[in-house]
């Protein structure tokens, strides 16, 4: 089926674009990988009836804040490799064998729930679109719509502030 | 027969007066004028003894009803605690047993109240005498009409503290103080047997209150058992403590560093004899244990001949006192060992009246030698100390029991129950018949020393020679006529009375009524009574005319019998050096003890050690615990998911 | 018919992942971008449960999951450069005087 081979790829494509994120020196590369990743995710999105969401995904995510991203590397003028020499390096090694204990219990979590899957939804023409998300957004849900709009405007105050030019 | 109670509410004022007074004294004392004080604090007791004198009649009338001897005045304050199914009232009653106590407590602590007047004039701290004396007025009565044993022990260790402040009143006087001291400690180790004592009685008869005791111990004991007897063997040893007895009267001799009227009402009169009023009351019990009877009986007589051997050769006139009443107190354990209650409290009541009489007496004498008490010194006060003469000399027969005076009646009534009870034996009887010989010849020795004879003060101190003011002189005359009259109400039936005191008592008490099984007393003849009382009688006049011999015919007799017998003498003479043995035996040890074990090792190491150790196993563990504080972002970050982790574990089991 | 199971795994490898990187890097602004890959790995999750299980809810709140993300973003920037401006560094070993 188309739908299962599209999403293996754009899985595979976010799990690689996402490990080469994590791991290039190169700041600027990370970003570039990292966009990447958003943008299959978002592809995936669309798979899953999702448009609207897919939408938004492309335009903050990878449109805004990784651009964001780019900006303040940019700003700051990092360098690759500016970075000194390695410390703490036991702890981060604890820490990489807790995360694949963690892996392996959400693994081991999935599989115990199969049970609970058993039951799926029918999709309704129109789920994911727009109209759809703005209907639900406007009528149940209008005051965690309202929190988030303060919400936005207290991080854009917060962040004027905090890095806004030093009045010497 | 069921005892019957009758509400009387001015009960509570018999106990509630003198503390009354005593806090009044405390507080406004200092700035009242002196004679206030003394009034105050002599009325406070009077009241006590007035309301003891209605009650009395009340209750004769109540229980002189036949069918209703068991009768008595009861009278509840509040309900003082109430733990569990432990209830302890505070109440007190007012059956024939404390009717007697009662007004012979108030009675005699009238009469010292008003001789303290008199004799604590010149003290600077004469309101804080008052005070103290009132107290001790109200832990007495308390004692002695407490309804039950918990109030009871109030009373008795509130007898022990208020004794231990007036023996030390002279506290600057670093010797005072440790006899006060002495007295309290010592007491203490017997107040140890007697609550061991309680707490038995209450977890196995599940009451504390007497009449409560009186009908459950012969349901829930068995007699002979060994629980009885420890509980009455425990109670004797508090019984000791207080009352003085072997081992534990070592601190009456030193007691008489307190002021006079007080050795003659705490020490003489009243709170000596907390102990045989205990064992009286609970009567019951040592019915119970025959066991514990036989070793009361036996270390009361021991005791009474012991302490009359040392009284031989005292020459403080107050230590011949403490000794004598050491031995007397004998005679009393001696009657309620071999089942003679009434015996015992009726030698009780008599002695309050002759030995109080004797310490007031001997403080007149001592107040007009300017305070030496030193009989070697004194001789000849017969012509200047006129009444004080009169009735030391009444005291002295008495106590020597001559008829017919009270001492005579209650002192013989002991020896022929000792021969003759159930529980008696004729050694106990020969024993405590040896003792009043000894008694009547160190008493006339104290006598003859004292007032006959030619002074043999210095000339100042001879000059100062005077009889004491009425106010002390007073009292003296009263006890006197109390010395002589006291006795008539306890005649025994061979010589024609009625016994009236035997019989007034016997309800309260069960042995004599029946309800326990005891084993009636042998039957002897009146012809054994009258034997006996002749051999007292004439075993009495040897003392006194031995006396006379060494100190009137022949005065050198003492001297070269003291150096023929050197060694008996000086043990006579040092009290058998019990206070080097307990030093040595008890003291030390336990100084050692508490100094080298429990000190250094236990307080120091072990529990000091022990807070030291939860500070600095603080301060490791928080050293510890900081190093979790990097500051490093990524730390931290690893901690948050290690948290995940577990949660995720154990979610998942 | 995308399986709901495929799904949770690829959200738990993108998680891991992120949880990864932050804790690794020593790059203040890669373990930043870290915690943006987690918070997708959520909003993918929730999208799968959306689809499911046909129920609207959760994509709202994969909405409102990205609008915060954005926020967040925004502020942790701007601590970021007022960080640099004072101490001149990035790296996350020489931020470390908030300790005892």
């Amino acid at each position: 089926m188309p739908e299962q081979f599209l999403f293996y790829l754009f899985a595979a494509v976010s799990v690689f674009s996402a490990f080469s994120a994590v791991t290039r020196k190169n700041p600027v590369i990370s970003v570039v990988w990292l966009v990447v990743c958003m943008c299959s995710l978002a592809a995936i999105f669309v798979l899953l009836n999702a448009f609207f969401l897919a939408a938004v995904q492309v335009i903050v995510y990878a449109g805004a804040v990784l651009m964001l991203f780019v900006f303040v590397i940019m700003m700051l003028n990092l360098r690759t490799g500016i970075i000194g020499q390695l410390r703490n390096m036991g702890i981060k090694f604890l820490g990489l064998i807790i995360t694949a204990i963690i892996l392996r219990q959400i693994y081991s979590a999935i599989k115990g729930a199969k049970a609970l899957f058993e039951i799926p939804g029918q999709l309704e023409p129109g789920f994911g679109e727009a109209r759809a998300v703005g209907e639900l957004l406007f009528t149940e849900y209008v005051y965690p719509l309202e929190l988030i709009a303060v919400l936005l405007l207290v991080a854009i105050v917060g962040a004027l502030v905090l890095a806004g030019k030093e009045t010497s | 027969m069921e005892p019957l109670a009758e509400n009387y509410q001015l009960l509570r004022w018999i106990v509630l007066a003198p503390l009354a007074g005593s806090a009044a004294i405390a507080l406004f004392g200092h700035r009242l004028p002196r004679r206030l004080t003394g009034i105050l604090a002599c009325s406070a007791v009077g009241i006590s003894f007035l309301i003891g004198v209605a009650g009395f009649v009340k209750l004769k009338a109540l229980s002189g009803q036949p069918g209703r001897e068991t009768a008595f005045l009861a009278d509840t304050l509040y309900r003082w605690i109430s733990v569990g199914s432990l209830k302890v009232d505070a109440a007190f009653v007012l059956d024939r047993l404390s009717a007697v106590m009662v007004l012979v407590v108030s009675g005699v602590s009238f009469l010292i109240h008003v001789y303290s007047i008199g004799y604590m004039a010149h003290d600077k701290s004469y309101w804080r005498y008052f005070s103290y004396l009132n107290l001790f007025v109200f832990f007495m009565l308390l004692l002695v009409s407490a309804d039950n044993i918990g109030l009871m022990f109030v009373g008795w260790e509130g007898v022990g503290l208020c004794s231990y402040l007036l023996i030390g009143f002279w506290f600057e006087d670093m010797e005072k103080a440790t006899a006060g001291k002495k007295a309290f400690i010592v007491n203490r180790i017997g107040d140890f047997g007697f609550l061991l004592a309680i707490i038995l009685i209450f977890s196995n008869l599940g009451t504390l209150d007497f009449y409560g005791i009186a009908e459950q111990a012969p349901r829930v004991l068995v007699s002979g058992s060994a629980l009885a007897t420890a509980i009455a063997l425990l109670l004797f040893l508090g019984a000791t403590g207080k009352s003085a007895q072997i081992p534990l009267y070592v601190w009456l001799p030193d007691a008489m560093a307190g002021p006079t009227p007080v050795s003659a009402l705490i020490h003489a009169a009243t709170m000596v004899t907390a102990g045989v009023y205990m064992i009286v009351r609970l009567n019951v019990l040592y019915l119970l244990a025959p066991f514990a009877m036989g070793v009361v009986a036996s270390v009361g007589v021991l005791t009474a001949i012991y302490a009359a051997s040392i009284g031989l050769v005292q020459n403080d006139i107050k230590k011949v006192l403490a000794y004598s009443t050491i031995s007397q107190l004998g005679y009393m354990f001696l009657a309620v060992g071999v089942g003679a209650f009434s015996a015992g409290i009726f030698h009780l009541m008599t002695h309050a009246f002759f030995k109080a009489l004797l310490f007031l007496g001997a403080g007149c004498v001592i107040h007009s030698m300017s305070g030496d008490q030193d009989i070697r010194n004194m001789g000849g006060l017969r012509e200047k100390l006129p009444a004080t003469y009169w009735t030391f000399l009444i005291a002295t027969l008495t106590i020597a029991g001559i008829p017919p005076l009270s001492g005579f009646f209650s002192k013989d009534e002991i020896l022929w129950m000792a021969f003759s009870s159930a529980r008696g034996h004729w050694l106990l009887w020969f024993v405590a018949f040896a003792a009043a010989g000894l008694t009547a010849f160190y008493m006339f020795r104290l006598l003859f020393l004292t007032f006959f004879g030619t002074c043999r003060a210095e000339q100042k101190v001879q000059a100062h020679i005077h009889e004491s003011p009425p106010v002390m002189t007073v009292p003296l005359v009263v006890l006197a006529v109390l010395a002589v009259l006291g006795g008539f109400v306890g005649i025994p039936e061979a010589l024609g009375g009625g016994n009236n005191f035997h019989h007034w008592l016997s309800p309260v008490l069960a042995g004599e009524n029946g309800t326990l099984a005891s084993e009636a007393p042998r039957h002897y003849p009146h012809s054994v009574e009258y034997l006996l009382i002749v051999l007292s009688v004439a075993v009495a006049l040897c003392g006194y005319f031995t006396a006379r011999w060494f100190y009137i015919s022949k005065p050198e007799t003492a001297r070269s019998l003291a150096g023929r017998m050197p060694i008996t003498y000086q043990l006579l003479g040092n009290k058998y050096y019990i206070d080097e043995i307990y030093n040595i035996f008890i003291v030390q040890p336990v100084k050692l003890v508490s100094t080298y074990i429990l000190w250094k090792i236990f307080d120091q190491r072990v529990i000091d050690g022990l807070v030291n150790l939860t500070g600095r196993s603080v301060r490791v563990l928080g050293k510890l615990a900081a190093r979790l504080q990097t500051g490093y972002a990524q730390a931290y970050a690893v901690t948050f998911i290690l948290g995940v982790a577990l949660v995720l574990g154990a979610l998942l089991w | 018919m995308i399986e709901l199971e495929q799904l949770l795994i690829l959200s738990a490898i993108l998680f891991i992942i992120g949880v990864a990187g932050f804790i690794t890097r020593r790059n203040v602004i890669i373990m930043f971008m870290s915690v943006e890959l987690m918070l997708n790995a959520a909003n993918v999750a929730l999208v799968g449960f959306a689809y499911h299980f046909a129920r609207m809810e959760a994509q709202l709140i994969a909405l409102f999951v990205m609008a915060l993300a954005a926020a967040e973003v925004a502020v942790g920037l701007a601590i970021i450069v007022t960080v640099f401006r004072n101490k001149k560094t990035v790296n996350v070993d020489d931020l470390n005087i908030l300790k005892w």
